[in-house]
């Protein structure tokens, strides 16, 4: 205890004396061990991207999500503790069904960003209880509102994206998406660009194996929220795997 | 609003259960409940199977007691690729079926696991719905049709059910005033030709639409179809059927 917290770390209902709540940047801590996630807003919708690290060859291909559905438009990525973000994707759930019971339509992305991060920020509030360590991503797309994509932080706090990313290599995905003009780009484009960031920011050496699970809402998708297609995730898996193969060619040389 | 003959509270007489204090005399012991009556309600409605599929057939009068409130308003409802849906009865309490069954497409479509609503689920689902509903004494206004195909045994699926809770399966049905009215001929239909192919099944139904226009003010001329076949559920848009009104003039005894 002699080292940064000194005392004020033990609950998240305390500040420190300089201002800061140690229990929310622990969880920040949490997510940074994660699997890398990114979401790229383009022009005609929004894609998911996740690296699902591979624990155990011993669990199907298909456990531990890190992407689901919210409603029909609207889908969740998250990294961080998993069981939490379920939790949260069921939270996300129950909002979403709750608006269209009561407003006869289905909840716009920024009112489900934001009843989703007051319920996160509730948790970093009272010291019975412990921050979610999880950086969620929200993003949806319909006509009315095109794209949307924001991302929810531990302590609460939300902004929109053209693009965002969490999880073990953020800011190399980050510096990625940077160079991207997402705006132009069509969700097909967007797509084969996500699946190579995430092959590209995977650490071989550390984590060895991945799989890589994407999913997208967009014109293409016809306005539903799903998991890419098999022929255009293997396709993109493809170029990505082709691309790394190249770098590292070209770094040999 | 005036009584008028209603098979389904007729059915209810003969279960000896005062709903609503208009079965006994005018001083009844059970106080006047208004939620137990349909309000705006939809006439008969058919489903007739064929060969690979089904056909549903409605026509699109919403009404209130004997007047004809709404001209155009859909009684089928598309669930999804492999499963519609039917109503004749209170619109609002068919309105409240529909948003459960919205829901459950929602949890079903986010749990993706490729599980959803099949015409077999749905009709067993609703019957227990219904049958609650009316062993609570409050029960759902409605008879329902539920048609579609079955993934799982590979057929066409036609069921039918009543606001007691009454369900069944048959290759042909009609509820309300056409199970006087569309069934026999329905029966005959499939009788003469019991491997019905679609174009038939669709002509017989909206024929039965045409023999309950002819006989029941409450109906109208314009409905709409609901076809089933493998992986594909389509409502059509409403149109209108013919009719032949030169035989009226030889009617006696009715005025």
């Amino acid at each position: 205890m002699s080292s940064i917290g000194t005392g004020y770390d033990l609950s998240s209902s305390q500040y420190s004396p300089d201002g800061r709540v140690f229990q929310v940047e622990y969880a920040g801590k949490a997510v940074e061990n994660s699997g890398t996630v990114i979401g790229i807003r383009g022009k005609d919708g929004v894609v998911f991207a996740s690296e699902k690290l591979v624990t155990t060859k011993l669990h199907e291909s298909s456990a531990n999500r890190r992407i689901w559905r919210i409603d029909t438009n609207i889908g969740m990525a998250a990294a961080g503790l998993i069981a939490d973000a379920r939790k949260l994707s069921e939270i996300a759930r129950k909002e979403a069904a709750d608006y269209r019971n009561q407003y006869g339509v289905i909840i716009p992305v920024k009112e489900l960003t934001k009843r989703v991060s007051m319920y996160m920020h509730a948790y970093t509030l009272y010291s019975a209880i412990r921050p979610f360590g999880v950086n969620c991503l929200i993003g949806g797309y319909d006509s009315v509102h095109g794209a949307e994509l924001y991302m929810i932080e531990p302590s609460g706090v939300s902004w929109g994206y053209f693009g965002c990313t969490a999880g073990k290599a953020q800011q190399a995905a980050k510096t990625e998406i940077e160079k991207l003009k997402t705006t132009d780009m069509s969700c097909t484009e967007i797509v084969q660009k996500a699946a190579k960031i995430i092959y590209g920011v995977h650490d071989a050496v550390k984590d060895k194996e991945f799989i890589l699970e994407m999913a997208w809402c967009s014109e293409q998708s016809a306005g539903i929220f799903e998991d890419l297609p098999e022929p255009i995730l293997k396709e993109a898996e493809t170029l990505a795997k082709q691309a790394l193969e190249e770098d590292e060619d070209a770094e040999m040389t | 609003m005036a009584h008028r003959y209603d098979i389904n509270s007729a059915l209810l007489r003969d279960l000896k259960v005062p709903l609503d204090g208009r079965t006994s005399s005018s001083h009844s012991a059970t106080p006047k409940q208004h939620s137990q009556g349909p309000s705006v309600s939809g006439t008969a409605v058919i489903g007739v199977a064929f060969k690979d599929g089904i056909v549903l057939a409605a026509d699109t009068v919403g009404s209130y007691g004997t007047l004809c409130k709404i001209r155009t308003v859909p009684r089928l409802l598309k669930v999804n690729k492999n499963t519609v849906l039917a109503m004749s009865g209170d619109y609002a309490d068919f309105q409240f079926i529909e948003q459960h069954i919205g829901k459950q497409s929602i949890r079903d479509f986010n749990s993706d696991d490729g599980y959803e609503w099949s015409p077999k689920s749905l009709h067993s689902w609703l019957t227990r719905v219904l049958y609650n509903a009316r062993s609570k004494i409050d029960p759902l206004w409605n008879s329902y049709v539920v048609g579609g195909y079955e993934t799982e045994t590979n057929r066409p699926y036609l069921g039918g059910l009543t606001m007691l809770g009454i369900s069944y399966t048959s290759p042909y049905v009609a509820t309300g005033f056409g199970r006087f009215i569309a069934q026999p001929f329905l029966a005959d239909q499939v009788e003469k030709n019991p491997e019905l192919d679609e174009k038939t099944a669709r002509v017989a139904a909206i024929h039965a639409l045409r023999l309950l226009y002819y006989r029941n003010r409450e109906s109208s001329n314009k409905y709409q179809l609901a076809v089933v076949t493998k992986d594909n559920a389509v409502v059509e848009p409403v149109k209108e059927f013919e009719t032949a009104w030169d035989t009226a003039l030889m009617i006696r005894g009715y005025d």
